[in-house]
């Protein structure tokens, strides 16, 4: 390489599977429980030991440069986010105040957290923390979501710290704990290069947070051991040692379960039948910010010449049968509702969306009827000499999009719609972006937070389909300086009915995944937002009996 | 003898420029990125952002570019970063080093313990009962791969047997993940995998030494040893068994690297933090650097257990000598 030190870990956890091996237990708890638990908590001795199945390695165990399980057992973040509902919550803040007139956030951190090493955090911590964010030379993945929203950092007094935004952003909170922005420890830090910061010691095999886990041991290919952080500022854990066996294979993971060497694991969709007869583990679905729909291209310059026809686009949509499509293809596991925002994130609202296609053959072909589309000799339907045919992309090292689009490609045909199937080795983006397809089935996964600009606003670098609707950009935008739950529902609820509407994506299903859980562990939260936070919302209130 | 290795090491260096050049267009010529990743774990993350990581890491140069690069690195003793965990290459290979050899030598280990007394009973009693058994078992061992034996061993002896509520074997992994860890711990996650892989080896060398040694005992000599009124047992062992041993050397000597490559799939299988492992995974996510390293250290080991296979070669058997 021509610059080792600047060698940056590239992959960061696989999110998929990181996304699946998560916490679970029984309902959510509010907050109330969460502080009370907190508080009950000081005077217990943490015991036993909580074995969880992990990805192969971890490219990096510490934040900014990473986000994975490891890096959230022990590096807390300035907030944490509840499961249901998408709230902010104190953690190494324990109040904030946001201040309208610059668009700051004013974090008063909380007394008596310390790193792992005993130094207390302070907010020269979190504004270095910051400072290596935004610098360029930080070879972190997030530069680019974070540096043109930032404006500045100050510290205001060894507690208090102040962050200035760019301008009002509803999603801020939420995506500082989504991309699992922790405090890194300044004193260790301050004097290295911030290029070579992801290539050494501390970020590679030695980290220091603040968390409710510090490492232990670490052996690359075993196992990351945790230990209980005894110290930490929100409560003692009660579980003395978390092992999190680097195990990466889905079959491994699963035998592991099934003989009890782990506790907690990510099931695989292909296992989940035989795991609801299994009586020492408990198989948990969980939803997801995932989101599986089929994309159209709808540039007419490099697009399916038919797919430009709203009639057609609509026509598809009531031709497919996604109930069938989940529980042939996923074994279940998804969840098909109306809308384009799940019941994971915050402003889901099933009942209120208008716009809603349901599996109806014969509407569909009515739809293509009175558009013109005349079936043909062999069926396919015809128009002014244009077969009714497309094709649609997907991802040949992804099992499941093979089914998908040969379920897609057979209840299409029904139709008179011809699909054609075509599969890429390489990451369907390196096709979506140049515009180099038709229409592909893409498994869109949101951050933690209900804005979906990412995938719908006509500027975002993520709108392969082209898709601009000046109105939704305006709600879009709406909705992400509207920091009021319930305005905020109404302003997506507006724009899911326009997008729902014009159909520039279909979607099919909300991503579930399942997590298996054994039966001697209790306390986990399941939720979307544990893929990222259920360890810092609930690591204090986990117990296992041996 | 001097000059002869003299010569064969200075292949060397030309002989692993060829294999790692081959070996570096074909992992960059292999659809996908180690960035391809980042799209789905990252969610929005930039162009901007994809760009700035791969110019980090070199990426964005063209192919001949990145292996002048890093050829010249290596020349320097430096195998690089992982492109993954950021990690250092070499520090990398060696802390797998121990565990892979230990697998893979005790598998080796126990399976000429096996194969050797085996083979040579099943020759001497050819066509008896024993070797009717010998022959067919080892060849079913050969015919089936090792990592269908591994799965078939895990369901069997730990994931059944723990459904059945009997004594479960570690399914996977090295040792015990918590508490102190005894001798009979590591003895523990050692049985299955060094069963799955010793079973094909047991096979193989079995079948080898029973061929060899039916090859010496037609001979001329053994014909007279046993004329001049020798008893059979020291015909078998000291005129038989020791010249058909030569050849075996060979077999063990040209499976040396075998040992460092580790047994990739078995490895994989039972989550046994070896090389092998080191290297599907490396493969699987693109990481070059990884790849290349493991590629280049297997390749040293092969040419320098090949010459050392060639040098005893000379010591025991007076024939050969190289000039």
């Amino acid at each position: 390489m021509t610059n080792p030190t600047s060698g940056r870990s590239a992959i960061a956890l696989d999110r998929r599977q990181f996304l699946a091996r998560m916490g679970v237990g029984t309902a959510a708890i509010g907050l109330s429980g969460y502080l009370g638990q907190a508080a009950a908590q000081d005077a217990v001795t943490p015991s036993g030991t909580l074995i969880e199945g992990g990805p192969l390695e971890f490219d990096a165990l510490a934040p900014i440069v990473e986000s994975n399980r490891a890096v959230l057992y022990m590096f807390d973040p300035l907030t944490f986010t509840t499961p249901d509902g998408l709230q902010p919550q104190p953690n190494l803040a324990e109040s904030w105040t946001w201040d309208e007139t610059d668009n700051s956030y004013t974090f008063v951190l909380a007394e008596g957290a310390a790193f792992h090493d005993g130094t207390p955090v302070t907010a020269e911590d979190a504004k270095f923390t910051f400072d290596l964010l935004t610098n360029e030379a930080t070879a972190s993945p997030y530069y680019a979501i974070f540096a043109p929203r930032i404006a500045g950092s100050e510290v205001i007094d060894p507690q208090t710290f102040k962050l200035t935004l760019t301008g009002p952003i509803a999603s801020f909170l939420n995506d500082m704990t989504g991309y699992s922005i922790g405090i890194l420890p300044k004193h260790l830090l301050q004097d290295m290069d911030p290029a070579s910061i992801v290539s050494s010691e501390f970020a590679t095999t030695a980290p220091v947070g603040s968390g409710p886990y510090k490492l232990k041991e670490y052996r690359p290919g075993e196992a990351l051991i945790l230990e209980a952080n005894v110290d930490y500022h929100r409560g003692v854990p009660p579980v003395q040692e978390v092992v999190i066996r680097l195990l990466g294979d889905s079959t491994i993971a699963y035998q592991q379960l099934i003989t009890g060497e782990v506790d907690v694991a990510a099931i695989s969709a292909d296992f989940y039948e035989d795991a609801q007869n299994q009586s020492n583990f408990t198989p948990v679905i969980i939803d997801t910010f995932g989101l599986q729909f089929i994309g159209y291209n709808l540039d007419p310059a490099t697009g399916a010449a038919p797919l430009q026809e709203l009639a057609v686009r609509q026509a598809i949509a009531f031709g497919i049968d996604r109930d069938l499509i989940v529980e042939r293809i996923y074994s279940g596991l998804g969840l098909v509702a109306p809308g384009t925002l799940g019941p994971a994130t915050g402003c889901h609202a099933p009942d209120q969306i208008t716009t809603v296609y349901t599996y109806d053959p014969d509407k569909s072909a009515a739809l293509l009827d009175e558009a013109g589309w005349a079936p043909g000799d062999d069926g396919i339907r015809v128009k002014d000499g244009v077969r009714l045919s497309f094709e649609l992309l997907g991802s040949a090292t992804k099992k499941t999009d093979e089914g998908l689009i040969l379920a897609i490609a057979e209840f299409l045909a029904e139709v008179g719609i011809e699909v054609v199937p075509r599969f890429e080795h390489e990451s369907i983006w390196d096709y979506l972006l140049p515009k180099d397809f038709q229409a592909a089935a893409v498994s869109f996964t949101f951050a933690p937070d209900p804005d979906q600009s990412l995938a719908f606003l006509s500027t975002s670098g993520y709108n392969a389909w082209s898709y601009n609707n000046p109105e939704v950009d305006a709600l879009l935008q709406e909705g992400i300086v509207t920091s009021d739950p319930d305005a905020r529902t109404a302003v997506y609820v507006q724009s899911q009915n326009l997008i729902l509407a014009d159909l520039p994506v279909d979607v099919l299903f909300f991503d579930q995944r399942v997590t298996g859980v054994n039966n001697r562990v209790s306390g986990y939260v399941p939720s979307a937002v544990g893929y990222y936070w259920a360890i810092q919302y609930d690591a204090i209130n986990w117990t296992v009996t041996e | 003898m001097g000059r002869y290795i003299l010569r064969r090491l200075m292949m060397v260096p030309l002989l692993l420029l060829g294999v790692t050049t081959v070996t570096f267009i074909i992992v960059h010529l292999a659809p996908g990125s180690p960035l391809d990743d980042l799209r789905v774990t990252v969610p929005g993350i930039t162009d901007e952002d994809l760009d700035r990581i791969a110019r980090s890491l070199g990426l964005n140069e063209p192919i001949w570019r990145q292996y002048v690069n890093w050829i010249s690195d290596v020349a320097r003793g430096d195998l690089g970063l992982s492109l993954q965990n950021a990690r250092p290459v070499r520090d990398q290979i060696l802390e797998r080093l121990p565990n892979t050899l230990l697998l893979t030598g005790l598998s080796m280990g126990i399976a000429l313990l096996i194969a050797i007394p085996v083979g040579v009973i099943a020759a001497v009693r050819r066509n008896s009962l024993f070797d009717q058994i010998a022959t067919i078992v080892s060849a079913i061992g050969a015919a089936v791969p090792s990592f269908w034996i591994g799965l078939l061993l895990i369901l069997m002896f730990s994931v059944q047997a723990s459904r059945w509520g009997w004594y479960a074997m570690p399914s996977s992994g090295m040792r015990p993940v918590t508490g102190d860890v005894t001798l009979w711990d590591r003895v523990q996650y050692l049985i299955l995998p060094v069963t799955a892989l010793a079973i094909g080896q047991v096979a193989d060398t079995m079948r080898f030494v029973r061929a060899q040694m039916l090859e010496v005992l037609r001979l001329d000599y053994i014909r007279t040893a046993r004329s001049k009124g020798m008893r059979e047992r020291q015909v078998i062992v000291r005129h038989a068994f020791r010249n058909a041993l030569l050849p075996l050397v060979t077999l063990i000597g040209l499976s040396l690297p075998q040992l460092i490559a580790g047994a990739a799939i078995v490895e994989t299988i039972f989550s046994w933090p070896g090389l092998g492992q080191l290297t599907v995974s490396a493969a699987n996510r693109h990481d070059y650097t990884m790849i290349m390293g493991t590629t280049i250290f297997i390749g040293l080991v092969t040419l320098l257990s090949t010459l050392l296979t060639d040098l005893v070669y000379a010591v025991i058997d007076p024939r050969i000598t190289y000039k």
